[in-house]
């Protein structure tokens, strides 16, 4: 017998969510089939079974939080050329012994009805369409229903609450007005890191405008060569590459606040987390040591990245392990946002799309590209003051762009 | 919404139907022939073929020395269908006024297609690129060896034939060969043929190919293959030894593996390469799906088909899943096969108290008029009574896994099936008599012993 436990992946991982099993208990395995789809931080992880064997008990469902070290499922080993090949059955779902027709079962999953807790009536105790309906205006009764008087209350006599169950029963109770999704997987990951930002860092904002007039030209002109190298260039490699810089001379903003010691843990490596748009939500890549690392570095780097992101492959180290994170908001559309930090970091730095408006130059009104700047910071770690001359610095990058060719 | 689907066979174009049904822009990009695999190269030409040499077998028994057959006239008809098949298909995409194009597809950056030379852009994805026949290490196909489609291709039947790989399409050829009277040697690496499903088909169908002359090797493998221009010279390693032979084409239908292409780069695939689907057929890649055999096995269109629907309807935001009771499998061997639903063997595991009854074709009217061997078995749940398969081999077996997928699907008993009346005189009447034999009431049967 194995215990399969649930492998410490590195980095300090502590918990990981599961996300889906690929066995079922009874299944045989060989070593190295996919077993079990673990979410880690914003990462999925495949974790291969340990050795050929049958899967003898299963100890963490769907939807779980397991921590390090916790048994996810037993194996009991055979030698591998007793393990019977893989009937084609076993593809069957695991709702078979339910017994309910085709139209049924649609219908359940239109409704979000967990068949195994519907009554059938058809023959033979088969759920019919009628059984699926029922079931989803008693679920929506229940709903609607006060809750249950705690068990401690005075319950009041019978006579005066007996009416009120069949009035509610008589009313015309229309099916699923609202929906309930479980939160899982990444939008889990998200919506518990930004609520633990929210409410453990004291938010700041910074605004500044960039002229990117000479940026829009110069990435222009280094378009073609880069594409010629393969790498599709936008202007978000320059804005990290100055960033990084203005990092190295601002490293407060590089660090997290350890709110137990009372410390500022300020981070000598610099590594880039960028917020990606993914189908399943939120992911933040991180580009490693960007500030020792050239603009088409950079770009490659994060093209590769997003795109792994993207198709759900990126891997648990490609999403974690960032120390300032950079937010495009301008990608999709809109100047400015207030972004909320990626915890622990000390600050976020939010782009609006550049967009080419009147400006004043030497006395004169001229048409500019224009690029907003929001700056998010941890005002436990520094003051206004230091994130203005970080942003200032940042500006002066982007705007005289030349001055970046010294760091690369 | 814009949906794009790569792949115009079973899959595709059935995600592209249903798509536009559900008022999607769809655009469907196709390489080659539109119905694919199954309609222009294997399924179809197979069985139009199979048809054509049942006819002409059974005819030589009411015929006083046979003539030859006519394959051009065969190969004729089957080209005739398979025409009529794709040009409906060709029809049915027109009026959901699916756009066709005909070129290679790749990804294109961001949520498109690179096609002919334009970039489409797409909301949602549908791959349903198919599968290729996969070589044998030692058998790469070339000259003499011929994969399945090119088996079917042949101007005339071979005198001899070497088939490897004893699953359904390996069988199937067997058959076809067999009956214009070519020398047929049928090798499998399993104990038996048709390995995927229950063990007393496998065992009926290799015995009537044997009565019908095929040389049949199970638990062997071939060693070697000498291709020698003419001929071909193989040695066989079979349980009883080595044994050397001659041939004139070797064909090798082993199996199949998943053609998900420069696709495969967008989403994570599975050591065999098929892309890796949840229950909605969605791909790690969100906006991505899959259907068919790039999804996994089992390799069917029917498979595909159903596939296709929920692949098309999640993309469209519909709460469609994949979950089917009973995949139905059927090899038009003489006798035919169908197999529906989980074995014996399987339901136990599954926690059923499973239990089967089993009839012979040789107690029915119409098993007797269509004449050969086999049986119709159920297998059902002893507490509930609920049918969980249905096993058959004999001819004509293959039209009753239709009715067999319904009774699982709809979770009947035996003793509702054996209430239903059946016409007579058909080979439907045995699903009737097998579960009054489960139910302890079979008329055709009479109880041995006191």
């Amino acid at each position: 017998m194995i215990e399969f436990k649930f492998p410490d992946l590195g980095e300090g991982l502590v918990e990981g969510e599961i996300v889906k099993w690929h066995v079922k208990e009874g299944d045989f395995v060989k070593e190295g089939d996919p077993l079990v789809d673990v979410m880690t931080e914003k990462a999925n992880v495949t974790l291969p079974a340990p050795a050929t064997g049958k899967v003898v008990k299963i100890l963490a469902k769907e939807g779980e939080i397991v921590k390090v070290g916790q048994v996810l499922c037993v194996i009991e080993e055979v030698a591998a050329q007793e393990a019977p090949p893989k009937a084609p059955a076993a593809e069957a779902p695991t709702s078979q012994k339910v017994a309910a027709m085709p139209a049924a079962r649609r219908l359940a999953r239109e409704l979000g009805i967990d068949l195994s807790k519907v009554k059938g009536t058809g023959p033979g105790g088969v759920i019919t369409v009628e059984d699926v309906r029922r079931a989803a205006e008693e679920l929506a009764r229940q709903e609607k229903a006060p809750p249950a008087p705690p068990p401690a209350a005075v319950q009041p006599p019978p006579a005066i609450a007996q009416p009120q169950a069949p009035a509610a029963a008589q009313l015309p109770q229309p099916v699923a007005e609202e929906e309930r999704i479980p939160v899982r997987g990444i939008r889990r990951a998200v919506a518990e890191k930004m609520a633990k930002s929210a409410s453990a860092i004291p938010h700041a904002y910074h605004f500044e405008e960039v002229d990117v007039t000479e940026l829009v030209s110069l990435r222009e002109r280094l378009r073609q060569e880069a594409e010629r190298l393969g790498v599709k260039l936008t202007y978000l490699p320059f804005v990290a590459k100055a960033v990084a810089v203005a990092l190295r001379e601002f490293p407060m903003l590089n660090s997290s606040f350890d709110e137990e010691r009372g410390e500022i843990v300020v981070k000598r490596r610099i590594h880039l987390g960028f917020a990606v748009d993914t189908e399943q939500g939120l992911m933040v890549v991180v580009v490693r040591d960007a500030d020792k690392k050239s603009v088409l570095e950079i770009a490659r780097e994060l093209n590769a990245l997003a795109e792994r992101a993207r198709a759900g492959k990126a891997s648990v180290d490609e999403v974690r392990g960032s120390t300032f994170t950079i937010t495009n908001i301008g990608a999709i559309g809109g100047v400015g946002g207030l972004p909320i930090i990626n915890y622990p970091e000390a600050a976020i730095m939010a782009l609006g799309k550049i967009r080419k408006i009147p400006r004043v130059v030497n006395g004169a009104v001229v048409p500019r590209d224009v690029m907003n700047v929001v700056v998010g910071f941890d005002h436990r770690v520094v003051d206004g003051a230091y994130v203005a001359r970080f942003t200032n610095r940042v500006k002066e990058l982007l705007e005289d762009v030349g001055k970046l060719l010294l760091y690369i | 919404m814009k949906v794009a689907v790569v792949g115009g066979g079973p899959a595709g174009y059935v995600a592209a139907i249903r798509a536009a049904q559900l008022g999607a822009k769809v655009t469907l990009i196709e390489e080659g022939e539109l119905g694919g695999e199954c309609t222009n190269w294997a399924c179809i030409p197979s069985k139009t073929l199979l048809r054509a040499v049942e006819v002409y077998k059974e005819a030589a028994e009411y015929l006083q020395g046979l003539p030859k057959i006519d394959w051009k006239a065969v190969q004729g008809r089957r080209w005739a269908v398979v025409k009529r098949l794709r040009e409906g298909i060709e029809k049915l995409l027109s009026m959901n006024e699916v756009e066709v194009v005909k070129a290679r597809a790749q990804p294109a950056p961001g949520r498109a297609v690179k096609a002919g030379g334009k970039v489409i852009e797409a909301e949602a994805l549908i791959l349903a690129t198919g599968s290729v026949p996969a070589p044998l290490p030692n058998l790469p196909f070339g000259g003499k060896v011929l994969d399945t489609k090119s088996a079917l291709l042949l101007e005339e039947p071979p005198n001899s034939v070497l088939i490897v790989g004893g699953g359904a399409a390996g069988v199937e050829l067997a058959t076809l060969f067999a009956k214009v009277g070519s020398k047929v040697v049928l090798v499998e690496v399993m104990d038996r043929l048709l390995p995927a499903l229950d063990a007393d088909i496998g065992m009926t169908v290799e015995r009537e190919l044997r009565a019908m002359g095929v040389e049949v090797y199970t638990s062997s493998t071939v060693l070697s293959v000498d291709d020698r221009g003419r001929a071909v010279s193989a040695r066989l390693k079979t349980a009883k030894g080595e044994i050397a032979l001659e041939a004139d084409y070797v064909v090798a239908a082993a199996g199949r593996r998943p053609n998900p292409g420069p696709f495969a780069d967008l989403v994570k695939t599975d050591e065999r390469g098929h892309v890796v689907v949840d229950g909605q057929m969605r791909a790690s890649a969100g906006w991505v799906y899959a259907a068919g055999d790039v999804a996994g096995p089992p390799y069917f269109a029917h498979k595909a088909y159903a596939q296709a629907k929920i692949a098309a309807e999640a993309a469209l935001g519909r709460k469609a899943y994949y979950e089917p009771l009973a995949v139905p499998a059927v090899v038009f061997s003489d006798p035919e096969v169908a197999s529906v639903g989980m074995t014996e063997d399987e339901a136990r595991r599954a926690g059923y108290d499973a239990k089967s009854a089993r009839v012979p074709l040789s107690i029915s009217g119409m098993g007797l008029i269509t004449g050969g061997a086999g049986f119709v078995k159920l297998v059902y749940d002893g507490n509930s009574g609920r049918i969980l398969g249905v096993h058959a081999v004999g001819r004509r077996v293959s039209e009753i896994a239709g009715e067999a997928a319904l009774l699982v699907e709809f979770g009947a008993t035996v003793e509702d099936l054996a209430l239903v009346m059946h016409p007579h005189p058909t080979i439907s009447e045995l699903l009737v008599e097998a579960a009054e034999l489960a139910v302890g009431k079979p008329t055709h049967i009479a109880k041995r012993g006191p």
